[in-house]
């Protein structure tokens, strides 16, 4: 089946080459949009784009084949990841895989036989301060306790709406120490309260190059 | 020295403190790009810059005004600066609190970046997985501009200049410059050899540099402040390592996280301080000082500088957890400080496993140019499978060192560095548990990284 992005995706491939000095810098942008629309990077996707971007098919299939993100083949509706790597491992990340694995019946890399999920282990996804996480399509859920990963897990199997639940910035977010909220609700691994023994450093008012802080930051403890 | 500070941080727990509005209410917000634009040159720019000490917050260090002096105008070809924000060095959690929750300092420092190195174009690359960070730049990017900051007359100059976010596709090779700059390109992320640098011929060919995204981040900061000033926040301003930066702390800590914080920080105030100090009290075994690339440490290390003239002899005889994390302080450790977030193992942490849980790391995200990294980080990993399941013999344990060794120094990028110097350092500091896994003593079906099930 010949492959065309839809004009709203291709106004903004059409966008995105105004960018770069050169049409193939917007190949890795183009395979996301092409990707959004198709799901997965077909044959026909690549030569789509490559004839877009006036590109080799083979230059193409060669970046499509470097990237872990690009799937090469068709993926469930959802993809759920599960960073593995140390930092996550060390708060549980394998207990997380194994449980995704029980319940949905399925190995790492494998997708349910209903279409919904496709499971996968991701290298570190930056996120090492509320481990540990899985990512759902876009969207991060950290500090996963087992509660939080069945109700992301039942919500994936049954179709439901799946909201992020550790709350991204916004208000008094860093109001309590990380430790009291298990849900994690500074989004990044929180920058959390100064001791109130700590006065945040005031910016001096009206600072001449070279001169210090007008009130530097105290030393808290010692 | 445990000295708090909120320059970067000041607008994160604030509702829509990721607006412009906050940013300049908060924390004075382009006051420093208005000022370097409106009455400085980009020589006097980067002059001032280099006062100020900043190295390079990804990893290697390098000092960011002397990088900056490095370019020198093409006759024919613009110049670029790329930031790089492919964040995905394992244990590396800090840059992505900037761009969710504070992205117009990232902004305004590129701003400032662009003047001084001549360049119009700044292309900050963040790795994909990251939305909400691109979500928040394009943002902070699309504010700036209705602002009059970004665009042809910055703050009245005629001085043009842009900023574009980019992404990655989830490779974390494409954090190493020379391969961040040709999957700028639009190309497999293959390192490209060194010489030519980046400032001769970077992206597109064109003369770049390339600054971690957090460098960036604290330009304004150390302009509002002036360069000198902020160098001396830090503690270790005489080693020429200046400034605040991010500290994270992960693993087994009570308050895994990020602060903002004087340079000069020790781990042990990392971990008890900030870290609220281990989980169920336990013990440290052992700590990775700044992403998993660098060589672990062990709790009970301890610092041998007899030397006077040595960086470290003030600390001679003392634990290297009372160390200042630094950039120099750390290198002659005989680790790296790395990206300045630790992650933090408790005793009963099986090393052999941590181990083999980074080398399925390397052995996945090779990027495959260079035979001896290609297929070292395999091997790598095969003798740690092997030894978790018991098969692994003495020779083969000590073939380890020879596989690491040929790795190191034999690859075009530091990638391979990256991959035997943590594979050494678990190897030379836990020699005993590895070989305990040779004789059988220990077995991989009992060995733990957490220290408990999942809640």
């Amino acid at each position: 089946m010949a492959f065309a992005l839809t004009p709203e995706r291709d106004r903004e491939l059409t966008e995105i080459l105004t960018r770069y000095p050169t049409k193939m810098a917007a190949c890795i942008p183009a395979l996301h949009l092409c990707q959004d629309q198709n799901g997965w990077i077909s044959d026909e996707v690549v030569d789509w784009l490559a004839h877009r971007l006036d590109l080799p098919p083979a230059h193409v299939k060669g970046v499509v084949t470097f990237y872990t993100l690009f799937n090469q083949r068709p993926v469930g509706k959802h993809q759920l990841w599960v960073c593995r790597t140390l930092p996550c491992a060390l708060r549980g990340a394998g207990d997380v895989l194994a449980h995704c694995e029980k319940r949905l019946g399925i190995k790492a890399g494998e997708t349910t036989s209903d279409g919904k999920v496709t499971l996968r282990t991701a290298e570190c996804l930056a996120s090492c301060g509320t481990a540990p996480m899985v990512q759902v399509d876009r969207d991060y859920h950290e500090n996963l306790t087992l509660e939080r990963l069945d109700q992301i897990l039942t919500a994936l199997q049954e179709g439901l709406p799946l909201t992020v639940q550790t709350p991204r910035p916004t208000a008094g977010s860093a109001a309590a120490p990380v430790s009291a909220r298990p849900q994690g609700s500074t989004a990044t691994g929180g920058v959390p309260p100064r001791p109130a023994s700590n006065p945040p450093p005031k910016l001096p008012s009206d600072p001449p190059a070279g001169r210090a802080p007008s009130s530097p930051p105290k030393d808290p403890k010692r | 020295m445990l000295k708090q500070t909120n320059y970067l941080t000041k607008v994160y727990g604030l509702p829509e403190g990721f607006r412009l509005a906050a940013y300049e209410r908060e924390a004075r917000g382009y006051e420093a790009a208005r000022r370097v634009l409106t009455t400085m040159s980009p020589a006097d720019v980067v002059t001032e810059a280099k006062k100020a000490n900043i190295r390079g917050r990804g990893g290697a260090g390098f000092p960011m005004g002397v990088k900056w002096s490095f370019m020198k105008p093409h006759p024919t070809k613009p110049s670029y600066l790329v930031i790089n924000a492919d964040e995905g060095e394992p244990g590396t959690h800090k840059d992505r609190t900037l761009m969710e929750l504070n992205p117009h300092s990232v902004i305004e420092g590129c701003i400032i970046g662009c003047y001084a190195i001549g360049a119009h174009v700044a292309y900050i690359y963040v790795r994909d997985e990251l939305h909400l960070s691109k979500a928040r730049l394009w943002d902070a990017i699309k504010e700036a501009k209705q602002k009059g900051y970004l665009g042809k007359n910055p703050f009245g100059k005629d001085w043009a200049v842009d900023v574009v976010v980019h992404t990655g596709a989830g490779a974390y090779i494409c954090g190493e410059e020379t391969s961040l700059l040709n999957s700028l390109e639009g190309r497999r992320g293959e390192p490209r050899l060194k010489p030519p640098f980046p400032a001769q011929a970077g992206a597109f060919g064109a003369p770049t540099t390339v600054n971690n995204l957090e460098t960036i981040a604290a330009v304004p900061t150390a302009f509002l402040l002036g360069c000198e000033a902020f160098s001396k926040l830090s503690s270790i301003h005489n080693l020429n390592d200046g400034g605040v930066r991010l500290f994270g702390v992960n693993g087994h800590v009570k308050r895994p996280g990020v602060w903002e914080c004087a340079v000069g920080l020790t781990l042990r105030e990392l971990i008890y301080d900030l870290g609220g100090g281990l989980l169920d009290d336990k013990a440290l075994l052992a700590v990775i000082p700044g992403g998993s690339s660098t060589p672990v440490l062990r709790a009970d290390d301890i610092v041998d500088a007899p030397d006077e003239k040595s960086v470290l002899h003030p600390w001679h005889g003392k634990s290297v957890l009372d160390v200042p994390l630094g950039v120099d302080t750390f290198r002659n450790l005989g680790t790296m400080l790395g990206t300045c977030c630790a992650t933090v193992m408790a005793e009963g942490t099986d090393p052999v496993l941590a181990f083999q849980n980074l080398m399925q790391f390397y052995r996945h995200e090779s990027c495959g140019q260079c035979t001896p990294c290609r297929e070292g980080s395999g091997w790598l990993l095969r003798i740690g499978d092997k030894l978790l399941n018991g098969t692994c013999s003495l020779e083969e344990l000590n073939d380890l060192h020879d596989i690491a060794n040929n790795i190191m120094g034999n690859t075009i990028c530091a990638f391979g560095e990256g991959t035997a110097m943590p594979a050494l350092g678990f190897l030379k500091k836990f020699r005993k548990e590895f070989e305990a896994y040779v004789s059988g003593e220990r077995k991989g079906k009992d060995a733990r990284l957490t220290l408990g099930p999942l809640a």
